[in-house]
């Protein structure tokens, strides 16, 4: 049986709205965060992200609401991100309801912590956020601080190092092609996916269903919607519809 | 129906509470208490992580035994991921670690190029069961783990899931046990037909006795 993908959705949150940016900068606000996230979870999403999008300005996660709500009407795995410090803050995002954390910045100050995170909650809920950018012929630059800091460390190489340290899967975004709606960086997932053996998300970009067609060509194990869904360039039925032709996707029937 | 989700600090208790509380339960307790759980009609045993360290947690609260003098109650029992794998005799995970016993089998290590097994997937029903009901093989379950029950006992197993031509035990059921792989909470409708299956089936023999 094929290894299915999953649709994420992936929702930025700025006190309880969506928001949404252009290579994580210029944000807007989009829609009231709890409502747009059920709306996809009765529309079918696989899963759902909530990344707190000011997390950085306070070096904190303040998103414990909107996921204790989620939680209650949402039956799909719930990750939550931006801001997880240490492991009282995974304590109180999975007590929350969140399923999983994603982890960048604290991952690059401290790799330990993806690896004392991995055996207090298990690998299983912990995943590692790779933010990048290009910066020359097949070398991406790992930031943190939601895309802000350059930490020189090269994404590649750091993927599989944080495989080693326990994650149990890689989001990785692409600062450059973020929002823009110009698909993903096709040449790094390839690149990044030979290099792991845990499952590789991607995010960023995905701004028509075509681009959707780099799911099938490099193994990608879940693929964030962004733009594409809270723009309403396309619904959550027209994704599966255009990704159920390669038998890759969830139905509800 | 008194239901008691037990409280080991392994898992996501809040979401199987938020779903039985969705599906109009009332009456429902996150507790680790002797009093509590051998008074429960249904236990319900949820487990995210390790196996070693899920066992550990369980003898430090007490819970071996009194899980194991619930079984013999028969009391309605139901695992969940870690929580279904805790039940049988011992995993393979970071070496031999002693599980429950409460059924016969080993869980042992997926063999697979990518671990763990995360996604939506579905199931080849094996048994006829009303836990089953509504629940059709193209009907997709969320999975999350590297570890399953793979040699067991045909009798257990009610459906099973293929991940890289590994064919695993996806739901079992035994007397007053039942357990899923997957997240029957995270797997969104039918997720919750699963579990209200099984509420309804509980109620049933609850109401006969």
């Amino acid at each position: 049986m094929k290894n299915k993908c999953r649709v994420i959705a992936r929702l930025d949150i700025k006190n309880e709205f969506v928001i949404k940016g252009i290579q994580l900068e210029g944000l807007r606000k989009i829609a009231n965060a709890n409502e747009l996230a059920v709306d996809y979870y009765e529309k079918g999403i696989d899963e759902i992200i909530f990344m707190d999008a000011v997390a950085a300005y306070y070096d904190r996660n303040s998103l414990s609401n909107i996921i204790d709500q989620a939680s209650t009407d949402i039956f799909v795995p719930i990750t939550v991100g931006g801001g997880i410090r240490n492991i009282e803050d995974i304590k109180q995002a999975l007590k929350a309801g969140a399923d999983k954390v994603a982890i960048n910045t604290q991952a690059v100050r401290t790799p330990s912590f993806i690896t004392q995170a991995a055996k207090i909650f298990g690998s299983q809920c912990i995943v590692a956020s790779i933010v990048v950018k290009k910066t020359s012929e097949d070398f991406w630059e790992v930031y943190t601080e939601n895309g802000r800091e350059p930490s020189g460390k090269n994404a590649l190489s750091w993927a599989v190092e944080l495989e080693n340290l326990g994650a149990g899967e890689i989001m990785l975004t692409s600062i450059d092609q973020e929002g823009t709606k110009k698909g993903l960086d096709k040449n790094l997932i390839e690149q990044l996916n030979n290099k792991i053996s845990i499952p590789l998300i991607a995010s960023g970009g995905i701004g028509t269903l075509e681009h959707l067609d780099t799911i099938h060509k490099y193994n990608l194990d879940g693929i964030c919607l962004a733009s594409l869904l809270h723009y309403k360039i396309n619904s959550i039925k027209e994704v599966k519809e255009f990704l159920i032709k390669e038998n890759l996707i969830r139905v509800e029937q | 129906m008194k239901i008691v989700i037990i409280d080991y600090e392994t898992g996501n208790t809040k979401s199987i509470y938020n779903i039985l509380y969705h599906l109009k339960e009332n009456d429902i307790k996150i507790s680790k208490e002797k009093n509590d759980i051998l008074n429960a009609d249904l236990i319900i045993l949820p487990g995210v992580g390790a196996f070693k360290q899920a066992m550990q947690k369980l003898k430090d609260y007490s819970l071996i035994s009194i899980l194991q003098e619930a079984n013999e109650k028969n009391i309605f029992i139901f695992g969940i991921c870690l929580g279904m794998q805790l039940l049988f005799e011992r995993s393979f995970e970071f070496g031999e670690t002693k599980g429950l016993a409460l059924l016969s089998g080993d869980i042992v290590k997926l063999e697979a190029k990518k671990l763990p097994n995360i996604g939506w997937d579905n199931l080849k029903i094996n048994q006829d069961s009303k836990l089953l009901k509504g629940i059709n093989e193209s009907d997709f379950f969320y999975f999350i783990h590297s570890y399953a029950l793979i040699k067991s006992s045909e009798v257990y197993t009610l459906a099973s899931s293929i991940y890289e031509n590994n064919n695993f035990s996806a739901i079992i059921h035994h007397n007053n046990i039942f357990a899923c792989q997957f997240h029957p909470e995270k797997s969104a409708k039918k997720g919750l037909k699963i579990i209200s299956n099984l509420l309804s089936f509980v109620k049933e023999r609850l109401e006969n006795e």
